[in-house]
């Protein structure tokens, strides 16, 4: 199969064009590594000579000028390389970091084109009047000033027009260059590329989608129902479509533009610690949150409160993981490894290969350094990359919600210094997840609801058990008959007192022997979804029953 | 064992229930105890923390606490369910052809 036979045809000409950008840029020897030059100088003879400036300018640098000359898809594809640091290395991440997303905007007519073919009327229908110089311009949208003909004042985002071919193009020949990579360049392989490419082509996707993002504005909206301090812009779902957005216009400052926040007297620390608990809300109290909270889209209002724009990007987080994260930044922030560590193997994060103590002693310099550090000096997206690091180094696998995580709490650090040079992240930081930390631990009704999920999921897959569950059961059950009799050589009065107990440390006992049995039988993987889903309900059962005998006993 | 009985609410209260005495014993005080978790609050936020954490789990303790029979039931019910399934003759025991 060769490279050449599979492009599109009409992708050949924005394959030349992507070749020989990366050509000026310096990058020949890539593209020769994976043999695409040589389809391509069949087709048109493009590397004549390389670029004297690859030479001076280092290789970041080049990534990202090509990426920003290559247009929205790459320069979208560099803004997710830069928050995985997992993958990148750390140079090129920082200056991923720097992409510019500015564009020069496209023409109103363009604008009224593709608004009328979306609502299906004609736009003096709709709108009073709709501002012809776009507000903001970038890669997938620009944004205009309009208001409605029922009086509310609104902006309109409209999407680039043809992005869906671009992109689309662009997409293909990304998936074709990752499946020759990962097939001819054996060291690029631990990287996954293609993985990487369809978990790209995926965020892209829902961020072109404005109906996602419509969505995810009302949901985020819901959450912080009960924060006056908090604005979320209303949007209009009967105006709006997968290409055009309607939204409430927000009047205010930009939170880093000083000059107007002081003449409308607001209190920038304030402002800034406001913004920091909302971030740390919605990552650990709600697991939606903001994945890409820049300045242009923390905008301040008169009253002090802050409006949060674009919803394109948004990270979720499953409360398991929550729990996870929690349990670890506690550990992280009181100086607790043993917590740290321990966390990473309870969640299965830590591969074989990974020298357990030397992370420890790794997370521990870390750890000693900056809990003896004022709090003023210290910084936490540093502090955040600087984990980051060590883990990936220590083959610790990081999930990408734990990294868009990262990614959005050091991203409004910047923010809240750049607005407030004397911002102390931490002392907003510590004591919120402290306080969020052991609410979680110490919720009943969250740990009960999980026992009743676990212990029903669990009845009902023991009554349906197939035959070699009910034969584990059935060696189980010896085991059983073992603990009985051993209990039976107790003194009488401590068999009356802990008769009760001994039946539920039984039940202790069942999922260590199911789950063994269940390993041994070495069956396939749904039967060890069973069996773990039975395991849990009866380590559930166990912790019940063993509590209620506890708290009978101390009665 | 009573189908449906499980979702019952009032296991759910009963289990809220044990589960809030459990963690206000066993897990609360010694949570609340290290010394790194009071400085990350500092002294009055950890009191309010302390006072309101301590205050749900006797709610969710006393609020539930005439529902607790129902854990017990559903707690011998499975294992009830267990021990016939372990048991059933002729269910493919180890060694049978
Ligand atoms: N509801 C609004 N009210 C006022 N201005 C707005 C509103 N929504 C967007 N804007 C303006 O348009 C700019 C771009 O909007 P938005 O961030 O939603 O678009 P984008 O194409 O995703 O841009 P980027 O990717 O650069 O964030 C904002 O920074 C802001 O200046």
């Amino acid at each position: 199969m060769t490279v050449g036979s599979l492009y599109r045809l009409r992708d050949i000409g924005r394959l030349r064009r992507i070749a020989s950008v990366l050509a000026r840029h310096g990058f020949v020897d890539v593209a020769e590594r994976v043999h695409v030059m040589q389809a391509l100088r069949r087709i048109g003879r493009i590397f004549r000579r390389r670029s004297a400036a690859a030479e001076v300018i280092p290789w970041t640098r080049r990534i990202r000028l090509a990426a920003e000359e290559l247009g929205p898809t790459f320069v979208k594809l560099g803004q997710m390389l830069a928050t995985r640091p997992d993958l990148v290395p750390m140079p090129l991440v920082l200056e991923l970091r720097r992409l510019h997303d500015e564009v020069p905007p496209f023409p109103f007519e363009d604008v009224r084109a593709t608004i009328e073919a979306e609502l299906r009327r004609p736009l003096a229908e709709v709108f009073e009047w709709v501002e012809e110089d776009a507000v903001a311009a970038a890669s997938i949208a620009q944004v205009h000033r309009a208001r409605l003909k029922t009086g509310e004042e609104v902006v309109i985002k409209v999407q680039r027009p043809r992005l869906q071919e671009v992109i689309g193009a662009d997409l293909r020949i990304l998936l074709l260059l990752a499946q020759t990579i990962e097939a001819r360049v054996p060291e690029m392989r631990p990287f996954r590329p293609v993985a990487i490419v369809e978990e790209f082509r995926r965020s892209l996707s829902r961020e072109m989608d404005f109906s996602t993002e419509l969505s995810s504005m009302q949901r985020f909206a819901a959450n912080f129902a009960d924060e006056p301090m908090l604005h979320v812009p209303h949007g209009y779902p009967q105006l709006s479509t997968r290409r055009v957005l309607v939204m409430e216009r927000i009047e205010g400052a930009k939170i880093t533009d000083r000059a107007a926040l002081d003449a409308m007297g607001v209190d920038v620390k304030a402002v800034v610690d406001l913004g920091m608990r909302f971030t740390l809300r919605s990552i650990f109290e709600h697991g939606f949150f903001h994945a890409d909270p820049h300045p242009g889209n923390f905008f301040i209002r008169p009253d002090a409160s802050i409006a949060l724009l674009d919803f394109g990007m948004m990270g979720s987080v499953e409360p398991q993981r929550l729990d996870e994260m929690l349990t670890w930044m506690v550990g992280l922030l009181t100086g607790d490894l043993d917590m740290m560590v321990g966390l990473l193997l309870d969640a299965d994060l830590i591969g074989d290969e990974t020298d357990v103590r030397a992370l420890r002693g790794e997370l521990r310099g870390i750890v000693d350094r900056y809990q003896h550090a004022a709090l003023a000096s210290i910084d936490v997206s540093a502090l955040i990359s600087e984990v980051f690091d060590v883990t990936v180094r220590h083959h610790v696998f990081l999930p990408a919600d734990l990294l868009l995580v990262g990614k959005a709490m050091a991203t409004m650090e910047g923010i809240g210094r750049e607005a407030w040079p004397d911002f102390q992240p931490l002392d907003a930081i510590r004591p919120y997840l402290t306080e969020v930390y052991l609410k979680r631990m110490l919720d009943a009704k969250k740990h009960s609801q999980v026992a009743v999920r676990s212990l029903v999921e669990g009845a009902t897959l023991l009554k349906d058990a197939p035959l070699d569950i009910r034969r584990v059961l059935r060696k189980l059950r010896r085991g059983e008959l073992q603990i009985v009799h051993r209990s039976a050589d107790a003194p009488a009065e401590i068999r009356a007192r802990h008769a009760r107990t001994n039946r539920l440390i039984l039940a202790a006992l069942l999922p260590v022997f199911f789950f063994g049995g269940v390993w041994l039988t070495g069956s396939e993987s749904a039967l060890h979804n069973a069996a773990g889903l039975v395991s849990l309900g009866l380590a559930w059962l166990f912790f019940i029953g063993l509590g209620i005998s506890m708290l009978g006993d101390g009665r | 064992m009573r189908e449906g009985s499980l979702f019952d609410e009032a296991l759910r209260r009963g289990l809220e229930s044990y589960v809030a005495e459990m963690l206000r014993i066993h897990v609360a005080e010694g949570l609340l105890a290290r010394p790194e978790i009071r400085a990350a609050l500092g002294p009055q936020h950890f009191e309010r923390v302390r006072a309101e954490v301590l205050d749900r789990l006797r709610r969710s303790e006393e609020e539930g606490r005439e529902a607790r029979p129902a854990v017990s039931t559903a707690v011998s019910d499975v294992l009830s369910l267990l021990s016939r399934i372990a048991g059933r003759p002729g269910s493919g025991g180890e060694g049978s052809p």
